[in-house]
């Protein structure tokens, strides 16, 4: 059964490759690895193609797809209808000559959509350009805007209420998806903090940019909109979430993709300017395409590593590691695991471990939120580089990815990572945080 | 609310999880047609399973 | 048509042919249906739907196997299919219903408590669609399924599940698990109500005694144990004494039932309903996240090297070795558990006594395999043939 799992993994390992090099997407080189060990699997062990489950593992992740696709075309119709210019313009204009609060805000605006989201790429696509226009009015060089834009959207998916690794994790070891939002709040808010102010902290320009000029750089808000407009859309997310906390037994399950279409429901109806809807969700859609395709085709493969035994063998070679090396070793492990593996890696590698802090006697809860705050870490790493790549596309970055953008980032990783490490060592003492 | 009435409005929620599937399985299908690189073609085209399928009732 | 045209047809004629392909598994799961042949001791088949009647209609409305002795005694419900990818449930209340001839109180049996998480298979986990027994007149087949409910019968999940009536924050797809939906709440979603139809089914047969049969990884620390309510901590100790020293290679425990623990059967009936309630663990390798190829060999024969691996790292909660935990030995080790509970039950309550007769206990499950206790439904009288 060994020598079985992994050959599959062999093969999945070479057939990634050589569709890469075939320059097939990433994507599709995970489905042709997950055909070829299916393929293998099938004449070599049960006799027969296990098509059903290739289909079977594209519905995995399909919850997540919904609340990506939802909260992405919420805050799509949100930028679409000039609130998130309205909001940044009047941060620029109020606190143009306070560097330190304008960051702030910044940084606040930067997290909210992947917080609600899940999604970091929700961040860049929806208001990581327009911060990235802000950061370059107040003398932000590009490498560095950048980095922040990525470093800030990566921390957006970690940070609470919704983080993605947490949730699928926790979902997969039996234990309730509650107590998270503690450690999680403060692990990615010091992360975005750091990294924004490590990287945008200062000018890297002499020349002063006036308020006027950095109004200028950034596009108008349509006539008519106000703070109304723009809040009521998320007082109506925030207060279908909290009804459904408050009266539990007297309310409806609307469930997340619901309140997000609802939500962007009062968007269209309040927006100053007409919303082209169809446009707006075909491109949402489009944006989306390589997040979903690897949520999709991740769950394809799992399934196939599932049946074969390659994903009891990658658990079990993880679990029965000794904890020191772990530690020593978990904040390169986890974010370049996220750049081959995406999503994949909650289930794959944090169940295991999960399962294995718990039997040690650590705090589960601590240690998984310390996990999911270092795996979005790798979201700038081959082969997927899901969100680094949304980064420097959206802000059409021209410098070089690995040695200028990549490069730029490594400092506030590190600071997160040891962050995060020390959360995981010390987590039955930062148990508090938990509640 | 009486139970019965909550019970309807659920069902309601529930349809309409439906017919978000439907819109965004039409959104796929829409930008699979538009699309000119054929990678996301295939892409499209995989996506567009579980959402057919949810949507048929059948997974 | 030029080529990109050609590949977007290819792509989705391909795509289209693998999701009917699949699709068609998939339907035969959602609809297949489990004969079970009415032994000589089931004396009516209800639906549930008669405690709960918003259930009615739904594919939740499981049949409720009543085997009735016609002498004074108490009332026992033996739940089985609670959690379906845990086989040596429902086969062991199905050996009940086909078998068991009551000779003083009442039997209450359910074989498939949440019909709609067998109806489909866990996204992720590989899972065979269906099992097969061998028995003296064929195969016999029954569906696999998930742990919890259905989304083609509960959908949406909530972003967190609050549970009812304590409020505790629970996963969001726990509120499609049957054991974290006990009580129950009559406007809930499906698996709420199907708990709730149960509760009041409870109440209103004056059951006695609940017992919820599982299985559990070995990863798991509630493992081969009877976790008990307060009301069944004397019977559960006792039990657990008397089969390890008499019936069983590897012990059974007996745990507390944690108070603090919400949603689950032996919490909540033994506090919302008269019933004291049991429940039952025993080990199911398939359930290991470490285990190896998934298939049906592993559900039935409980064989795994990765999880005997594991084992010498003491990293496992039960003992396994290379004969793993075949379904003989789990289901046998159920049924016995259940006959040593009642026995103690009665003993204890004289005036409410149990008495079951016609099925094996486990040593004659092991030595026949627990195909030898299913009938041949070709055979029955169309009316002692019901379908789960």
């Amino acid at each position: 059964m060994f020598a079985h799992a992994y050959m599959i993994l062999g093969i999945v390992v070479a057939a990634f490759l050589a569709a890469k090099v075939l320059r097939l997407s990433t994507e599709l080189s995970m489905l042709a690895a997950a055909f070829a060990a299916a393929v293998y699997h099938g004449v070599v062990w049960s006799g027969e193609f296990p098509l059903r489950h290739i289909v079977e593992g594209t519905f995995t992740y399909f919850d997540v797809c919904l609340i990506f696709i939802s909260a992405t075309f919420f805050m799509a119709l949100v930028k679409e209808s000039g609130g998130v210019a309205f909001i940044v313009r009047r941060i620029v204009g109020a606190f143009h000559s306070h560097r330190f609060i304008c960051l702030l805000l910044l940084t606040f605006v930067m997290l909210i959509p992947g917080a609600l989201t899940g999604s970091g790429a929700t961040s860049v696509l929806t208001v990581g350009a327009l911060v990235g226009s802000v950061l370059s009015a107040m003398g932000v060089d590009e490498t560095r805007k950048a980095a922040a834009i990525f470093m800030t959207a990566a921390m957006s998916a970690a940070a609470p209420p919704i983080n993605l690794w947490a949730m699928m994790a926790a979902a997969g070891a039996n234990m309730p998806y509650v107590g998270f939002n503690g450690p999680l709040a403060v692990l990615s808010l010091l992360g975005a903090l750091f990294s924004m102010f490590w990287l945008a902290g200062r000018a890297s320009s002499d020349a002063h940019i006036s308020r006027e000029d950095a109004l200028a750089r950034l596009p108008e808000a349509p006539e008519g909109m106000n703070w109304l407009r723009v809040l009521l859309p998320f007082v109506v997310f925030g207060g279908l979430l909290a009804a459904g906390r408050i009266w539990p037994f007297d309310f409806p399950i609307i469930g997340l993709p619901m309140i997000f279409m609802l939500s962007a429901c009062m968007v269209w109806l309040l927006s100053p300017v007409k919303l082209r809807v169809w446009r707006v969700l075909s491109d949402t859609v489009r944006n989306l395409l390589p997040l979903v395709g690897i949520m999709v085709v991740v769950g394809a493969l799992i399934q196939i590593l599932a049946l074969s035994g390659a994903r009891g063998v990658i658990s079990l070679h993880v679990v029965i590691l000794p904890l020191t090396t772990l530690f020593a070793t978990l904040f390169i492990i986890l974010p370049v695991s996220e750049g081959i593996l995406q999503y994949a890696v909650a289930p794959l590698l944090g169940v295991p471990l999960i399962m294995l802090f718990n039997m040690k006697g650590m705090d589960p809860i601590v240690a998984l939120s310390a996990m999911s705050v270092l795996w979005p870490l790798g979201d700038c790493l081959p082969p997927t580089a899901v969100i680094g790549r949304a980064a420097v596309m959206e802000l059409h970055y021209e410098g070089r990815y690995y040695s200028d953008f990549v490069r730029a980032c490594l400092i506030p990783m590190l600071f997160i990572a040891v962050c995060c490490t020390l959360f995981l060592i010390y987590s039955k003492q930062l148990a508090f945080l938990a509640v | 609310m009486s139970d019965a009435l909550m019970i309807l409005i659920n069902q309601i929620v529930t349809y309409g999880y439906y017919a978000m599937t439907l819109l965004f399985a039409c959104a796929l299908a829409w930008n699979l047609r538009k699309t000119r690189d054929p990678q996301e073609a295939v892409l499209y085209a995989v996506i567009l399973i579980p959402f057919i399928l949810r949507v048929l009732h059948v997974k | 048509m030029d080529r990109l045209t050609r590949i977007k047809w290819i792509a989705a004629v391909l795509c289209a042919a693998s999701a009917l392909w699949a699709g068609v598994e998939f339907y035969e799961m959602r609809h297949y249906k489990e004969p079970v042949v009415l032994g000589p001791g089931v004396t009516q088949v209800q639906k549930l739907s008669a405690y709960e009647p918003s259930l009615a209609g739904t594919v939740n409305d499981c049949n409720v196997y009543i085997l009735d002795s016609g002498r004074p005694g108490g009332t026992v419900l033996l739940i089985g299919g609670t959690h379906p990818e845990e086989p040596a449930t429902n086969l062991t209340a199905q050996i009940f219903v086909e078998n068991a001839k009551p000779e003083a109180g009442r039997l209450i049996v359910v074989t498939r408590a949440n019909t709609s998480g067998s109806l489909y298979s866990r996204n992720g986990e590989a899972y065979p669609s269906f099992y097969e027994i061998k028995t003296s007149w064929g195969s016999k087949k029954w569906r696999l399924g998930d742990r919890a409910g259905s989304p083609l019968d509960s959908w949406p999940d909530p972003e967190v599940y609050v549970h009812y009536p304590s409020r505790q924050l629970l996963a969001y797809m726990d509120i499609r698990n049957l054991n974290r939906c006990w009580p129950g709440r009559p406007n809930g979603l499906l698996v709420e109500r199907t708990t709730y139809g149960m509760a009041q089914m409870i109440r209103s047969l004056g059951v006695d005694v609940v017992v919820d049969l599982h299985e559990a990884e070995l990863e798991y620390a509630v493992e081969n144990t009877i976790v008990a309510h307060e009301k069944a901590q004397e019977i559960a100790a006792m039990a657990s004494m008397m089969l390890t020293s008499t019936e069983f290679e590897v012990p059974i425990g007996m745990e507390f039932s944690p108070t603090a623990l919400h949603g689950l059967s032996h919490r909540e009936v033994g506090d919302h309903t008269p019933a004291m309630s049991l429940l039952y663990e025993v080990a199911e390798p398939l359930l290991d996240r470490i285990r190896g190829v998934t298939d049906q060999k592993l559900v039935l024969e409980g064989k795994d090297d990765f999880v005997v691996e594991a084992g010498k790292h003491k990293l496992l909660y039960a003992p396994i070795d290379e004969n793993g935990w075949h379904i003989d030995v789990r289901v046998g080790r159920h049924i016995s558990t259940f006959l040593q509970c009642l026995d103690i039950f009665s003993m204890m309550n004289p005036e409410r006594t149990i008495t079951i007769t016609g099925v094996p206990r486990y040593a004659e499950v092991k030595e026949k395999g627990v195909g030898a206790f299913f009938h041949d439904p070709s055979k029955a009288a169309k009316d002692r043939v019901e379908y789960d």
